[in-house]
């Protein structure tokens, strides 16, 4: 199993998934509830969660569908409200903030990378990095620049000019990838990053995120694949809204 | 700013086709509202400013007395000009007599300088020295496809003939024929079109003053009337109708009151084109709110779907609406900024109706008020209804309720309708979601608005046609009239000729109608006779109260009702004849139309009043 290059060191973790010791976390998730109605069904996807990931790590959550995987990325991204309980980015409370100031919060800290890519299909790959750097307060040009300039890192630099539907889907990930480091986050988020890649572009977008663990970005992805959390330096599990202690 | 600048710069290139549509919607949309309101405008105000720039006559004195003399009423001090006219008749030649309107012949140079001085719509106002120089009114050119340039030949009457010529009588003028040239097409109160006209013909005081003995008969027995201006405006009718009743010895001299007389049917006129116009106007805006508020909810839609991607990277709800609805905006912009340039060609298409003949300066015209009202509203009104389908789109993904379902198609598939009946009804009913979500309800709504409007506005065009076609449904009820005798004065036994007509199978109502004018106070009122003959009595169209029945009874015409404040079962006091008469008005109800009166003003009373 390659845990990824890098690792940093880490304080004893139980099995729950909650840190107890060592520096301040990255995120520090406590008591969180979220439930929703799904075709008028109830469901409690966050049932009292609680959840640390220390600055540096590279956590993958795991766990069956419809186990709340996604809800708690969700959560932890600002995108989504619990119910109850707390969340902590970087630092900061992000439970009970209004949208205004947790996209304000997103776009300076958290960068997510969804399943299905989630590209602007109508606007080229350049500028599907180019507007959320201007969201980030570059300017354009400058924007530009580093749109570019991580299109190169990630090896699709000659695709700038293109429809995003004309890549392949390991190019579309990395794409959105790209997108989520433009504004250089303390946190990335990635939900199934490899979901919808064939086992070519799944072994691109791991080794990209390992290589951007290496460099020392923190890093929560969900998936549900042994094989892709494998590549995480921890894995935390996940079952009917909570973690599970797994031995 | 800079993502809502970029976001509407790359919207614009990739979508550029649905924001053309749109802005040319817009386009379409205002000028078609602001032609109509602005149009609405000018012809509420068409009579009112003709009347403010032509030095119109204040009353029109008809004594129809041979050898009257006006230089005594043109010196009495509360006139400030006066200008006469022949009541005479001659005919275009090369085009059917009937409805040539060639126009009393002027009798002095006053007219067009000091009284009714009218706007030229094209050429100029002709020479009064030169009978070989006519203008026209602006009917004309369209009428008889003769303009400014072009030559006319009139024939005048013989002098045997005289004053007494009438081309309806189909005898041909037997005078001398006179080539003319329309040097001008001209507008006032006065010389101006009416409905169902022809345009006419304004010869030169010159024309009267060469050829007088063919105008006014070989013993000049022709009667001259005139067009008077008041120094004091309608508030010295009252002191002029003392004055010319001393002056003359006359008191049954009709003086119109030209501004109650034209002005007041005009303006009621063309208050209802504008109030039409103004509802066409509406109903244009409503309908693109619909059809624009349709454009605007999909393509926010469609929008917010995209911008919703940019919300992981850190995009604002505020951010994402302003970004929603910039592109819109700015196509709304240009849109409204087409339209206006629209509404201004089309504004030579406007006043219509009866204000387009009484319009001083036809052609294009800029009504800045509602032109910037109107460029200023149309993209307010786009960003409002962008922003708030942009916010309720944002506030239903935040959510991410399930799609709306129809209970209609839900009731459908319990009763286990056809399958195409099924997917019919929910694309009909149920909104979808995403980008192809569409608000179902407003367009179902305009569906229903708008085949509701073209109902009514087929019901009110019928109706409309309907009571044009059928004049008696507002009371005229006789087809012809013929008028024999005249002061009084028969020009052999009408009785015979009358029983001979009443006779006639084709005749079902005959009345032997005595004109006269009478006085109520300020009012002029013609008086007809209802005295049916051989037993035929003409369907007499009341709309309250009783035919008259004998000598002190009258039935009054609905408009000179309302002049004298009078409601059936009032008393009013008549002046004009031997003595004045207090007569009781039995009735409201329509009289036969006259030379002095429409078919809803005078009065009917039995004979022996």
């Amino acid at each position: 199993m390659n845990h990824g290059p890098a690792a940093p060191a880490r304080a004893s973790v139980p099995a729950n998934g909650s840190r107890v010791i060592g520096p301040p976390p990255a995120v520090r998730v406590r008591g969180a509830r979220r439930s929703f109605e799904a075709e008028s069904i109830p469901v409690r996807a966050l049932r009292g969660l609680d959840l640390d990931v220390a600055a540096g790590e590279f956590v993958a959550v795991m766990g069956p569908s419809g186990c709340g995987k996604s809800t708690l990325l969700n959560v932890i991204a600002g995108l989504d409200q619990p119910d109850d309980g707390s969340i902590e980015v970087a630092g900061e409370r992000i439970d009970g903030r209004d949208e205004e100031w947790l996209a304000r919060f997103r776009r300076q800290h958290i960068g997510v990378v969804f399943q299905f890519f989630s590209l602007l299909d109508g606007v080229s790959v350049l500028d599907n990095l180019v507007l959320p750097g201007i969201l980030g307060g570059l300017r354009r040009r400058a924007a530009t620049s580093r749109g570019r300039d991580l299109l190169d890192l990630l090896g699709i630099g000659e695709h700038g000019g293109r429809a995003p539907s004309a890549l392949s889907g390991g190019q579309r990930q990395r794409l959105a990838i790209a997108r989520a480091l433009v504004n250089d986050p303390d946190l990335l988020l990635a939900d199934e990053p490899t979901g919808a890649l064939d086992s070519d572009g799944a072994q691109q977008v791991l080794a990209l995120l390992r290589r951007l663990h290496a460099g020392g970005q923190t890093l929560i992805m969900v998936t549900h694949a042994p094989e892709v959390a494998a590549a995480a330096g921890r894995v935390v599990w996940m079952r009917d809204g909570r973690m599970e202690e797994r031995p | 700013m800079r993502i809502i600048a970029a976001w509407a710069r790359l919207d614009g290139q990739r979508r550029w086709r649905s924001l053309a549509a749109l802005a040319l919607l817009v386009a379409l949309a205002t000028a078609t509202v602001l032609t109509a309101a602005a149009g609405a405008r000018r012809g509420q105000t068409a009579f009112d400013r003709l009347w403010a720039r032509t030095l119109p006559a204040t009353v029109t004195a008809l004594p129809n007395q041979p050898g009257f003399n006006w230089s005594r009423i043109r010196a009495l001090p509360e006139v400030s000009s006066l200008t006469t006219f022949a009541v005479a008749r001659y005919l275009l030649v090369g085009y059917p007599p009937t409805d040539q309107n060639t126009g009393f012949p002027p009798g002095d140079s006053q007219v067009f300088r000091t009284i009714e001085r009218p706007v030229v719509l094209q050429g100029r106002l002709l020479d009064p020295g030169r009978a070989d120089e006519v203008d026209v009114t602006a009917l004309f050119p369209t009428i008889y496809g003769k303009g400014v340039g072009d030559t006319l030949t009139l024939q005048l009457p013989s002098p045997q003939q005289g004053q007494n010529y009438d081309p309806s009588s189909g005898q041909p003028p037997r005078g001398p024929k006179i080539r003319v040239r329309i040097v001008g097409v001209v507008r006032s109160p006065w010389f101006s079109d009416a409905p169902g006209a022809e345009g006419a013909v304004i010869p030169s005081p010159a024309l009267l003053a060469h050829y007088r003995a063919n105008l006014m008969g070989v013993h000049g027995d022709g009667y001259i009337n005139a067009l008077v201006r008041l120094k004091g405006g309608e508030a010295a009718i009252p002191r002029f109708r003392a004055d010319l009743a001393r002056v003359t010895g006359r008191s049954d001299i009709d003086v119109w009151d030209n501004l109650a007389l034209y002005g007041d049917p005009v303006r009621r006129v063309t208050s209802y084109e504008a109030a039409c116009l103004l509802a066409f106007g509406l109903a244009a805006l409503a309908a693109a709110f619909f059809l624009i508020g349709q454009s605007v909810a999909r393509y926010i839609s469609a929008t917010v779907a995209d911008l919703q991607i940019l919300r992981a990277p850190g995009m604002t709800p505020r951010q994402a609406t302003a970004a929603a609805c910039a592109a819109p905006f700015l196509a709304a912009v240009a849109g409204a900024t087409l339209g206006i340039a629209g509404a201004i060609v089309a504004s030579q298409w406007m006043p219509i109706g009866v204000a387009s003949m009484l319009e001083p300066q036809p052609g294009i015209s800029v009504d800045w008020l509602i032109l910037g009202v109107g460029w200023a509203a149309a993209p307010l009104l786009v960003l409002a209804g962008s922003a708030v389908a942009a916010a309720a789109a944002l506030a239903a993904g935040r959510a991410q309720r399930p799609a709306r379902r129809s209970v209609f198609a839900a009731a459908a598939a319990r009763a286990g309708a056809p399958v195409p009946v099924l997917i019919g009804t929910r694309f009909a009913l149920e909104p979808g979601r995403g980008r192809s979500a569409l608000p179902v309800r407003p367009a179902l709504m305009g569906a229903v608005a708008g085949v509701l409007g073209v109902l009514a506005a087929f019901t009110f065009s019928a109706g409309v046609t309907d009571a044009a076609a059928h004049p008696a449904r507002f009371g005229q009820t006789n087809q012809l009239d013929s008028f024999i005798g005249e002061n009084g004065q028969d020009p052999g036994p009408v009785g015979p000729a009358l029983r001979a007509v009443a006779a006639s199978r084709d005749v079902t109502g005959l009345d032997d109608a005595l004109i006269a004018v009478a006085q109520s106070g300020q009012v002029s009122i013609s008086t007809y006779t209802y005295d049916p003959v051989g037993g035929k009595r003409l369907p007499i169209v009341l709309t309250a109260g009783r035919l008259p029945t004998g000598p002190g009874e009258i039935a009054l015409a609905p408009t000179t009702a309302r002049q004298l404040h009078a409601t059936t079962g009032a008393t009013i006091r008549l002046t004009g004849g031997a003595h004045p008469v207090a007569v009781r008005v039995s009735g409201l109800g329509f009289v036969p139309e006259g030379p002095h009166n429409d078919y809803d003003s005078g009065l009917g009373h039995p004979r022996g009043l």
